[in-house]
Order: structure tokens, then sequence, then C-alpha cells
């Protein structure tokens, strides 16, 4: 038996068992990569967890992610030059029907382990940021905070709201309005203004515009069908973020503390407060401040400014910050981390899988003919100020052409470079194929909005599940070509004669 | 078939050929198909080695020779595997003229049958590697046409599932030698304990066992060739192509190497063609039951078609006599004398080998070097 440094006793049978009974299974080596990744993991995920001690602290999550990424990449190079050992294909060995499925999978698998471990960094750092801090903690220290800065600072806090006066019209004109007119107000729907013939500046919005107003105004009223007096709240959030996007708590805004606590001031008890202050303080600050934060609080005279720099709420609002990003991280954003890892995983399993069933000569030549086409097709875009769905219509047209090319391996008896090259490229570009028609699609249909504001074709359209659909129609288009069509042109053109 | 080859062995051990005596035992164990019989027999050739290792030359204890009495006596029993003669490969006529450069190969037929050994033989450069490439399927023909007879419509990859060829220059492989024959098996369908047992049994018959855990940089050029037909032979091909497979062996590994083949190929367990170019002009021709020789491309000659073509006797001989002695010695026949610096090379179509070495030895004349190259490919070089 093998004895490989780190692996324990079960793997080295198992390799060997693989060696004996699955040739293409072993030379794979999916099962080491997945076990050394997940040991590299593991140890990745205890130093980040030390070193993510203070979820309050900037994050240095980028420099991790690029650190772990080199470490996987050399890991992959180390793989590649095992896989390239071995090779059941390239050795005309018995290749059975589901082979270059099989062989695939082990690939997306292998490298799949390489590039998730890029993303333990950033697991440890929510993991840590949400075993350190609640979620309803947070918000309700925030509005703890706010609360308690407008009872300490009352004095300084303006009281009168701001209102903004607007008139709604279907369709907006191409210049700005800025007229002033004179109606009369309806005593029902005066909330604070005395009834009869008041002028207002207004100016014009559209029915979608009110919409957004009218959800976000701390105050209206109405004068009339088509006229708003929007008022808004001083702010009394000195501190602020985003963290009550998944908690049943909610923030407090501005006009809810004014009702709160502002409209009907008591005179609170200052020294708890302060030390109540204080602890929230310890428990949050982190002093961040940059050079714009500096000079903000240097420059600044106004209210807002006074009490956070009394309070050192700046140093409070990073460290929260801080923590809210790491909290929500990957609630927020795991959908774009799975599309980085399938694209980086999908990439490098197509490269692999190509260079695998194809020649030397032939897998560098193939990726020399992308680059030239991409170069080729940038420069006529550039030349003749050509639109995204040009280059979309070019790449849908290469792709015909590398269809034709790998087709005609059927009927060739000598292997030729220039086909191998369709070959690789047909199959290289097949999983995309679906997102570009998509894309060129929305193009054209975004073009006809801008031309002939067509909306029903175009904004009431949900892109995002027709891309989503797309991902997943080209991911199952792959696999069904690499079982049927891909691997039977790639054993025809490999072992065919040369000329 | 069994039995004969068994009396043979018995031979072999009775005058002390232990060498060939394991080599042969190992193949007709591997012939009965009993898996103990062939664990048995790597464990006594191991024996053999060990004893060979430790002291060469020694006489061996009689136990050792009574567990080859009792293998072989095991080995007869079973009436499984006998060997077939049929045919593998025909090419009618192929030729290939390379798009780049001058040279073709002119047309060409070639049949080879399980058993067989086909020797390719011409200088470098004259289109050997050409025709065994054209036969293994990896150039294009522009004429003619190759039938594998074991074969209904094969794709290319059938072809070459079918047939291993062994470049003059080996690939390097990597990993330890013992893996790499471990998937070797494994690729041609030999799974779990027997892929144990044909391995160790490779590199017992090959006499690699003390190499099995070195990589290529830690073996010579020569246990490399070794390597790559033991590797090849797991992979059971039904017709085995080497380009030059003697160029790195020595004296002794090139006869055994070219022996052991021809066992092979012979045996019941992956009854095989074989079809080889070399320099080695007498150990090709010993072996081999068709000597082609090709010319630019030509093959000037086929030593299964000399009938009617030879009509002179051709002998070749070293001496240190001066050629007037000889000429004086054959004055009254009609010879023909040449000499290339090394050689004499009488040719003559009244007097036989027998007669020319006869009248040498009546003359006195010190020989140090004869061979009778009538019908060897030899005499067109």
């Amino acid at each position: 038996m093998n004895k490989r440094l780190l692996v324990p006793r079960f793997l080295q049978e198992l390799d060997d068992k693989l060696l004996r009974n699955k040739p293409g299974t072993w030379a794979a080596r999916t099962h080491l990569v997945v076990y050394f990744t997940v040991l590299f993991a593991l140890l990745t995920a205890a130093f980040c967890y030390f070193v993510f001690f203070d979820a309050k602290q900037d994050s240095s999550i980028i420099s991790w992610n690029v650190f772990v990424g080199l470490i996987a990449f050399i890991g992959f190079v180390f793989w590649l030059i095992f896989l390239l050992r071995f090779n059941v294909f390239k050795r005309y060995g018995n290749w059975f029907a589901m082979d270059s499925l099989k062989d695939f999978a082990l690939y997306f698998i292998a490298i799949g382990a390489m590039t998730g471990v890029c993303f333990v960094p950033s697991a440890v750092e929510t993991y840590r940021a949400n075993q350190q801090f609640g979620n309803e903690e947070i918000v309700n220290d925030i509005n703890e905070l706010n609360v308690s800065a407008c009872k300490l600072e009352y004095g300084l806090l303006p009281l009168t709201w701001t209102p903004d006066t607007f008139r709604v019209v279907p369709k907006l004109p191409n210049r700005p309005v800025n007229e002033e007119t004179t109606v009369v107000v309806a005593t029902d729907t005066v909330l604070s203004e005395e009834p009869g013939h008041i002028s207002y500046k207004y100016e014009l919005i559209d029915t979608a515009e009110l919409r957004v107003k009218i959800m976000n105004a701390d105050s209206l009223l109405k004068l009339n069908d088509t006229m708003y007096v929007f008022y808004d709240c001083p702010d009394y959030t000195f501190v602020s973020a985003r963290a009550d996007e998944y908690t049943t708590t909610k923030l407090l805004y501005s006009a809810d503390i004014y009702y709160s606590t502002i409209k009907n001031y008591r005179q609170p008890d200052k020294a708890a407060l302060l030390k109540r202050m204080e602890a929230l303080k310890i428990k949050y600050a982190f002093d961040s401040r940059n050079y714009y934060g500096d000079y903000y609080d240097n420059n600044n005279s106004s209210y807002t400014s006074r009490i956070i720099k009394k309070y050192d709420l700046s140093g409070i609002n990073s460290g929260i910050d801080n923590v809210v990003m790491k909290k929500y991280d990957w609630v927020k954003n795991w959908n774009d981390y799975l599309r980085v890892f399938y694209y980086i995983t999908l990439l490098f399993t197509l490269l692999v899988f190509i260079f695998r069933h194809s020649t030397v000569k032939t897998f560098f030549l193939s990726v020399l003919t992308g680059v030239l086409l991409s170069i080729i097709t940038a420069l006529i875009m550039a030349v003749s100020d050509g639109s995204g769905s040009s280059i979309l219509s070019f790449m849908i047209f290469y792709y015909a052409v590398f269809i034709v090319l790998a087709l005609s391996i059927l009927g060739v008896r000598v292997r030729k470079a220039v086909q191998g090259i369709g070959l690789n490229l047909f199959v290289f570009m097949t999983p995309f194929i679906p997102w570009i028609f998509v894309q060129l699609n929305r193009s054209m249909k975004e073009r006809r909005y801008y031309e002939e504001e067509d909306m029903l074709l175009y904004k009431t359209v949900n892109w995002s599940l027709y891309f989503l659909l797309a991902e997943i129609a080209g991911a199952l288009i792959l696999l069904i070509l690499v079982h049927t069509l891909f691997k039977k042109l790639y054993r025809r053109w490999y072992s065919a004669p040369e000329e | 078939m069994h039995k004969s080859v068994a009396a043979e062995i018995s031979s072999y051990l009775k005058h002390g050929d232990y060498s060939v005596a394991v080599r042969r035992v190992l193949d007709l164990c591997l012939d009965s198909g009993v898996d103990d019989l062939i664990k048995k027999a790597i464990n006594w050739s191991r024996e053999y080695h060990a004893y060979e290792k430790a002291d060469p030359g020694k006489t061996l204890p009689r136990n050792f020779i009574d567990t080859a009495e009792n293998l072989l006596a095991e080995a007869t029993k079973p009436e499984t595997g006998t060997w077939q003669n049929y045919q593998l490969v025909s090419a009618e006529k192929i030729s290939k003229t390379y798009s780049k450069g001058n040279f073709s190969l002119k047309p060409i037929s070639i049949s080879i049958n399980t058993g067989n050994v086909l020797g390719i033989v011409g200088e470098n450069g004259n289109g050997k590697t050409t025709l065994l490439r054209c036969v293994a399927g990896q150039l294009a023909l522009d004429n003619g046409e190759i039938k594998y007879h074991l074969l209904k419509d094969p794709d290319s990859y059938a072809i070459k599932n079918h047939i291993a060829f062994i470049p003059q220059r080996i690939p390097k492989w990597y990993g330890m030698l013992k893996d790499n024959l471990h998937f070797s098996a494994a690729i041609a369908g030999i799974y779990g304990d027997k892929n144990n047992l044909m391995v160790d049994f490779m590199l017992e018959r090959l006499n690699l066992s003390s190499y099995a855990h070195l990589t290529w940089n830690q073996i010579s050029s020569g246990y490399r060739t070794r390597f790559e037909i033991a590797r090849i032979l797991l992979q059971k091909p039904r017709l085995l192509i080497l380009d030059e497979p003697l160029a790195n062996l020595d004296i002794n590994a090139q006869q055994t190497i070219l022996t052991d083949l021809i066992f092979m190929a012979k045996g019941s367990h992956n009854p095989m063609g074989i079809m080889l170019s070399s320099q080695q002009l007498h150990e090709v021709e010993k072996v081999a039951n068709t000597v082609i020789f090709i010319r630019q491309g030509d093959c000037l000659y086929k030593s299964n078609d000399k009938e009617g073509k030879i009509t002179s006797n051709a002998v070749e001989f070293e001496t240190t006599a001066a050629r007037e002695t000889i000429i004086d010695l054959f004055g009254e026949d009609n010879i023909e004398l040449q000499f290339n610096g090394g050689f004499y090379t009488i040719i003559s179509s009244q007097l036989s080998a027998q007669q020319i070495i006869g009248r040498m030895i009546e003359g006195q004349v010190p020989v140090t070097y004869f061979r009778d190259i009538t019908y060897s490919t030899k005499r067109f070089f």
C-alpha cells in the first residue's frame, strides 16, 4: 500500500481499492482532493475563528480570501500534476458509457472543493459575528442609543418638520418645473394647517414617484387629488445601520423617536442614561475614522455632528456597521457567492475536462483561438461602434461555427487540429449559450423599450428568473451533451490517425 | 501442448537452466488460468530470485526443484486454455506519403496470426516506423486497407484498444512503477484481486519485482523498456507492435525479452501477434516467422517469399587470413568475395554454407566468426 503523508489508513485503503477497481475515479484523485481540502478548510476555519475574535473590527476578508485563494490555486496546480499522470481515455483503456460524465462530475467536485475553501474565511467571519451579537440585540441597542442621545441632548434638537410640496402628473415634462400655485385646502384633509387659501411652491412628480414618497414619508398632507405636501422629520438617528432587515424588532425612524420621546419630552435620569451610553460605547465602539470622518467631525457644527462627537457615536456607528455587515453577509449575498463559486468551478472544470480529452497542442491552440476571437470581436466593436447585442450575436455566430467544425469530426478519417479546436470551443461555450440568448433577448427588448417605450416587453419581465433558468438550462445541456455527443466526438477525434 | 512445455521445462531444470525454467513455469501456470497456481508460481519465482541474489550460481536446494515439479504437475492438469492460431491483422497494399517531406512507403502487404512474429528490418529512415504506425492505426493510409479480424466495424479507439504500440522513445511515465502497472491492468478490465495477481505475475515474469516501488528517474533505459512491455502486456493487446525494442537492452536482455515475448504470444492466456522493427538482424531473424526488409519505403525482401527468390548462398565470416589466401582456397569455384572492413562475405551459387566452412577448415584458415546469411536480410545491407 502506498503511504501518503497525512492520509489516514481508511483513505489509503480506499485509494488502493480505487486503483485496482475504478481506475478512472482513482486517476481523478477527487477523494484525496476532498480530504485535503476539508483538512485545509478546517485549519483555515480554526485559524480564522481566533483571528476574527472581534466582529466590530474592520473586515479584512478580501485579503483573507485572496490568501486562501492563492493557496487553493497552488493546490489546484498540485492536483493537476497528479491528475495528468494517468488518463484512461488517452491510454485507450476500457471507456464505459458513463465515464465522460463521471469524469466531469469528479473534476467538478474536486475543483468545487478547492473553490469552496476560499469562502471559509468569510463564513467564519459571519459565524463569529452572529456568535457575538444577536440580531434583536443590535436593533434594540441602536434604538436605545438614538433615544438616549435625544433625551440627553433635547436642547440641541430641532423640532420643526420640513414641508415639501408636489403635484402629481401622469407624465413628466422634459424641462424641470418649479411653479407656484394657490389652492383651497379642504377642511377634512388638513392635518396641521389652517384651512383657506394658501400659496405653495411645488414640483411635478409622476405617480410612480408619488408611491415611493408616500412609502417613505414621515407625514403628509393631501391638499387635493393632485397636490401633496410631504413633511420631513428632523434627523434624530445618530446611529444608523440597516440592522432590522431580518428582525422582528424594527429600527426607530426619526418620526418614531419624535412621537415617542420628543413630542412629549420628560426630563430623564441623565446619570443612568450616561452610564448606559458608556456601556454601549464599550460594547460597540471601534475607531476606524478615516479622513472624511475626521473632516466631518471637525468642520461641521450641526446638532448631529455635535451629538455624535460628544458621545463618540461615529465609533459606535463604525462598530455596528462592521458587525451588521459581517452578520448578514451570507444572508444577503449567498446567491452572488453561489454564482461566483459555480462559475469559477465550472470554468476550471471545463478547461480540465477539455485538456483531458484533447492533445496538448490542440488545447493551447483552442485557448489561443478563444483569445484571438475575443480581441478581433472587440476590435470590430470598437471600429463599428457596436452594441452589447452585437457582441452576443458574434458569440452565437462563433458557436455555430464551432458546432459545424465539431460535427465534421463524424465524417473524417484523419485527426485535424482545426476540428479539435472547434470541438474544444463548442464544449467550452455550451453552458453559457442559454444565458447569451436570454441576454440578447433582453438587450433587444431594452432597446425597443427605449425606442418605443414598450414597458410590457421589458420592465414587466422577471429577467433574474430568466437568467437563473438559463444558467440551469446551460448546465443541464452541458451534462446531456457530455454524456451523449461530446464523448463520442472526443473518442472519434482523439483516436483518429494523424496525417 | 502443456505436456510438451512441461517436458521442456523439466529438461531446463535437469540441466540447471533455472532462469528460463522459472520463466516458462510462470507462463505455464498463467496459461492454466488457476489463480492459486499462479500465486504459487510467483512465490516460487521470488524464492528463485532470492537465491540468485544471495549467491548467484550456487546449486539450488532439492525442495526448490520439488516445488517446480509439483507446479508442473498441477499446471498440466487443467485442460482449459488451449492455444489457437487465427488471423489477427492483414494489410493489403497499404501505402503512405507524408504531406511534408518526400518520403513515401510503397504498397506493402502483410498478415499476422496469433503467435506470429513479424520482423521489419532496414536502415534508418527507410520506413520501418511508418509501416508500424500505419498498422497501429496512428497514421492515415493513402491507399490500401487494414483488416482487424477480431473486431467488427471498429472505430479508431477500438483499434487502438486492440493494438499496443511501444515507440522507440518510450514516453515518460509518472509515479511508481507498480501503480502504473495496477492502473494499466485496471483500464483493461482486470480488477480487484486479479489485478494484484496479474501485476505481481508480470513483475516476476519480467524480473521487475525489485524495481516495483521505483520511479522513471530511478531506473535505467533498459528497465524502462521492460516496464513498458509489462505495462502493455497487462492491457492484453491482441497485436503488440514494438519499434526498435532492443535498442536499449543489453545483449542478454535482447534475447531474453524476445523469447519471452514469443512464449507469451504463444500462450493461451492472451494469444497475440507481434510486429517489431530492429537493427539487430540476427536476434530478430532467430525469433521472427517472417522478416521484411525495407529500403526507401519499398519492401525488397520478405523471408517467407524466399522460395525462388534466393538463387545463391551467402556466408559472412571474420578471419585473420589474407584475402589472397581465401581467393586461392576457392580459386576453382565461382564465388564472389566482398570485404566490408570487418567481415568477409562469400556469395556462391555452387557451394553451400557447410561446404564453404568445410573448405576453410581443410585449408586451415583461422575463422573467428562464421554465419550463414543465405536467408538473412543481412545480405541486403
